[in-house]
């Protein structure tokens, strides 16, 4: 059996979050209108270019990377211009998390990956309206800074 | 005494045990369960870490911890053999004067325009906590002298105008943002998660600077 990569695991972590926003922003794609369109295709094409780069990482890296579900559980429901652009602040919103372990990676190249990742997904949140990182360590939450009681 | 085992500070799997290991490094604060509903919450194993692991985390911390002082303490020491300095006690240093650069600039943009402050008060309040985790790395253990940020003395030079004021605190903080992803390949894995953390805290100021008020 061929050894994997120990960055591996968290390539996979941010992988399966990829998908689940590649996913949510083809469904809000369909109801925003005008302008935002435009945004929204160009935004999808961000994550569908960094689901696949991950895959190919995973991949070179000796894994086999994680598949998309058939559907996801989101969690805004998308009824509206407005709730689709709430649905695309909340996704962007939970990728920090995602891409934290990444963050800590073997190889610096990947942190640098998942660094960059983190920033321009609170920056797409707050541009999309989302109500900023209510923390100053996103990615890390606030059960995780709590003090030892 | 062994050697510091300092290969082994980096993630062998990022796993969720293992986020929590190299968080605890970083902070000295317990590792909280993730939030429920996410993509891979399937995956989490049980928050709690055994006897064993947290005996691991606490020689990992140690090490760490022994690790940072080595450039200031190890000179007086011949006859031992040299500890390599570390690299990142200089990143270090570099991220804790940025977060005091960046205290200093809020607090001059809030004295030169005051109705910013309540705007601002949030985004210097982050700041203050970065440096606050910082200095906790930087000196850990020393829990007996004042932890409050003692921003540089030098005086920002500011723009005049409020928006040119906005302005150069959403440069500042994405200098700061590109500093710390720099830095992440010369510093050990959970301080890389620091770093990349405060990043994205700073690009989400520099964003929030950037939209209309």
């Amino acid at each position: 059996m061929t050894p994997v990569n120990r960055d591996v695991p968290a390539l996979q972590a941010a992988l399966a979050v990829e998908h689940a926003a590649v996913y949510g922003y083809g469904l809000l794609g369909a109801r925003v209108q005008g302008g935002q369109q435009v945004a929204v295709a160009n935004v999808w094409n961000v994550h569908k270019a960094r689901r696949d780069r991950l895959a190919q990482l995973i991949t070179g890296l000796g894994g086999r990377p994680v598949a998309a579900q058939p559907a996801y559980k989101l969690p805004v429901q998308v009824t509206s211009p407005g709730t689709a652009v709430q649905l695309a602040a909340a996704l962007e919103g939970s990728l920090p998390e995602a891409y934290m372990g990444l963050a800590g990676a073997a190889d610096p190249s990947l942190r640098r990956l998942a660094a960059q990742a983190m920033q321009d997904a609170v920056t797409r949140q707050i541009r999309w309206g989302g109500h900023p990182p209510d923390t100053a360590f996103p990615g890390l939450t606030a059960a995780e800074l709590a003090p030892r009681s | 005494m062994s050697p510091l085992p300092t290969g082994d500070l980096s993630l062998k799997t990022i796993d969720s045990q293992t986020r929590q290991r190299s968080f605890e490094q970083l902070t000295g604060v317990p590792y909280g369960m993730l939030a429920p509903g996410r993509a891979d919450a399937g995956q989490e194993r049980d928050p709690l870490p055994t006897s064993t692991e947290r005996l691991r985390r606490r020689a990992v911390l140690g090490a760490l911890a022994a690790g940072l002082p080595v450039l200031t303490s190890c000179s007086k020491d011949k006859p031992r053999p040299m500890p390599t300095p570390r690299p990142d006690v200089a990143v270090l240093t570099g991220a804790i004067t940025t977060e005091q650069s960046l205290i200093a600039l809020y607090g001059a943009v809030g004295t030169a325009h005051p109705a910013l402050q309540a705007r601002l008060a949030p985004l210097l309040s982050h700041h203050k906590q970065h440096l606050t985790v910082l200095q906790r790395h930087y000196r850990p253990g020393t829990t007996t002298g004042s932890p409050s940020p003692t921003p540089s003395p030098v005086a920002p030079t500011l723009p005049s105008g409020q928006s040119r004021a906005l302005a150069a605190l959403r440069t500042a903080e994405l200098q700061a943002a590109a500093a710390r992803t720099r830095d992440l390949a010369a510093v050990p894995a959970g301080l890389a998660q620091l770093f990349a953390s405060i990043s994205t805290c700073e690009a989400a100021h520099a964003a929030l600077l950037g939209a209309p008020a």
